[in-house]
């Protein structure tokens, strides 16, 4: 996940996507071809220019060091391949693997100046771990050149050594040309201690991100927002789509409940509030139409309540909640309310559990039907010649499934609205925000359910007996759905 | 549509059906649980079934939904099982079925 191995054959994406502010800006390679074609004139400008560039922000994050480097990458990326090769296979005095005397051996391909501190230290770790990298063709490609480099270190290595001592040494004899590829050297070295620098703090910085995205994958696992805990087998393209779409619903919904929240907290005047109050019924809607569309695409995805956390899917009734339930619920938590509107939602509740009754009933049905259909004939017998006949009538029966679903929404959707008519602006607002807050707990009783300590040690009475009586009841309900 | 009509003037609520939608069941179920005594057409059962399931769907209004059930209060038309359920739920099917003569209290 890192900004590794830019010498890959696969061009990055925008990373930006990931949200995670990964900046990819040591993406695309210059081609070994290319970058040897430089003359070595323009090359040094670049890294003059660069450096002029980068010195002033030394210590400014590695986006800006990233892009200083683009032009150039290709050699630094071998290096920085097996700096990250290195950096994570050793404990964080990572900083003190580079010795800041270049070894004195066949190195990777650089030109000239640039072969300071930095690659020729690392090229003896990149040998170990050229078989890691996408690089290893590269270092392979241009390996003809280490030889010639190899001179140039060596020579470099003796003015490195001596440099410090060459300005002091002023009286002697030294051509303009030595001095100026001296100070270019010095230069060089500079740069790429900085450079080194920057990818080692991109490095943790990366590393960091990484923590934090695993852990965000984690948490939302276990609030059952992501099927990869559970098996995807059985989950088609729609489903994927349709948990994806609940999510980013449940995200939108916070948001409003948040939103709810502060308006009647700031006693905002109820023209205001009933805008927010409205907005929120409306995104109630765009729910009942995502699951519309889906009980027709796959039903079974919805009425096994898959896209529910595991303790709303306990409370499922018929692909989602059951609405007489929800108003049970509700009625004390919005007093005070005037005799009328107790009328009102009691009479709905009422007429709800007899419109989910009859459902029920007629789904209860479609079960006989269908198990009358799938033992139809003989279940032991070989001799079933109406296999296929069988299937295209229970296929038909199965179809009606689909029906109650988009039916028991229906039920849903219609209870909200009711409640928003019978209800004042603030006692909707309040109503939405109790359905918010129940469904919340729902979900955090799930996550906190399925992170529980699973080891419950024989020997520990009082402890195993309460959590085995707290699973008990989930349980019974389980096996009455 | 005739015969439809015809059908549905027999009594204060008719509800039509097939015998294999087990939402019409849901529908007779839930007059049942009202108190109505409401007549049951299978369409399968009559001989000219099939046209009469035709100008039914044609009557709701689209060639989505399913013709059935199809619900008449007082000889008029009222809808699906979607209109029946949501008229259940805002309060206005009881006095409906009242004002037809379907239910006393």
């Amino acid at each position: 996940m890192g900004e590794t191995s830019s010498s890959s054959s696969h061009s990055r994406q925008d990373p930006c996507v990931l949200g995670y502010g990964f900046h990819g800006a040591m993406g695309n390679s210059i081609s070994p071809a290319n970058f040897f074609d430089q003359e070595g004139a323009t090359y040094f400008g670049g890294l003059e220019e660069a450096l002029m560039h980068h010195t002033p922000r030394r210590t400014e994050q590695a986006t800006t060091t990233s892009t200083a480097h683009h032009g150039d990458t290709t050699p630094f990326a071998t290096a920085a391949t097996a700096t990250a090769a290195t950096a994570t296979a050793r404990p964080p005095p990572t900083l003190d693997i580079f010795p800041s005397w270049p070894m004195r051996s066949p190195h990777t391909p650089k030109e000239g100046s640039n072969v300071t501190a930095d690659s020729t230290d690392s090229e003896g770790s990149s040998k170990n771990n050229s078989d890691h990298k996408a690089s290893s063709d590269q270092q392979g490609g241009v390996a003809n050149m280490t030889s010639q480099f190899d001179q140039i270190s060596q020579e470099q290595h003796k003015t490195m050594a001596t440099s410090s001592t060459h300005s002091e040494r002023t009286g002697k004899t030294l051509d303009p040309k030595t001095i100026r590829r001296l100070a270019q050297n010095r230069e060089a070295a500079r740069k790429s201690r900085l450079r080194k620098k920057a990818y080692i703090q991109q490095l943790e910085s990366s590393k960091l991100k990484l923590a934090q995205m695993e852990q965000d994958i984690q948490r939302a696992r276990s609030q059952g927002l992501l099927l990869g805990g559970a098996p995807c087998s059985n989950s088609s393209s729609g489903a994927a789509m349709f948990d994806m779409e609940h999510a980013r619903w449940l995200d939108d919904h916070g948001r409003r409940i948040v939103e709810l929240h502060g308006a009647l907290q700031a006693h905002l005047p109820d023209g205001d509030l009933r805008a927010i109050v409205d907005n929120t019924l409306t995104h109630y809607d765009e729910l009942f139409r995502l699951k519309a569309a889906m009980a027709k695409s796959d039903v079974f995805h919805l009425i096994t309540g898959v896209w529910a956390s595991p303790a709303e899917r306990c409370f499922l009734w018929m692909g989602g909640f059951r609405p007489s339930d929800m108003l049970k619920t509700l009625l004390p938590q919005l007093d005070p309310l005037t005799e009328q509107q107790v009328i009102g939602i009691c009479n709905l509740q009422q007429s709800s559990q007899q419109a989910e009754e009859a459902l029920s009933q007629g789904l209860e049905q479609l079960h006989q039907s269908l198990a009358d259909t799938m033992a139809g004939g003989s279940l032991i017998d070989d001799a079933n010649m109406s296999f296929m006949g069988q299937m295209a009538l229970a296929l038909g029966k199965l179809s009606n499934l689909e029906g109650f679903v988009i039916q028991a929404d229906n039920l849903r959707q219609q209870t909200l609205h009711q409640m928003h008519r019978i209800l004042t602006v603030r006692q909707a607002a309040r109503c939405f925000l109790a359905i918010g807050e129940y469904h919340n707990r729902l979900r955090a009783l799930s996550s906190l359910w399925t992170s529980r300590p699973r080891e419950i040690q024989v020997a520990d009475e009082g402890n195993c007996g309460e959590l085995r009586m707290a699973a008990e009841p989930l349980r019974n309900q389980f096996s009455a759905f | 549509m005739d015969r439809v009509t015809k059908i549905a003037s027999e009594r204060a609520v008719v509800v039509f059906t097939l015998s294999s939608c087990c939402m019409c069941h849901t529908v007779t179920r839930l007059f049942a649980d009202l108190g109505v005594n409401a007549l049951v057409h299978e369409l399968d059962s009559d001989p000219r079934g099939k046209d009469m399931e035709r100008a039914l769907l044609k009557a709701l209004g689209g060639g989505r939904g399913p013709a059935v059930p199809a619900v008449f209060i007082g000889g008029k038309l009222v809808g699906g099982t979607n209109r029946v359920m949501s008229l259940h739920l805002s309060g206005e099917l009881v006095p409906m079925l009242k004002n037809a003569g379907a239910l006393w209290l």
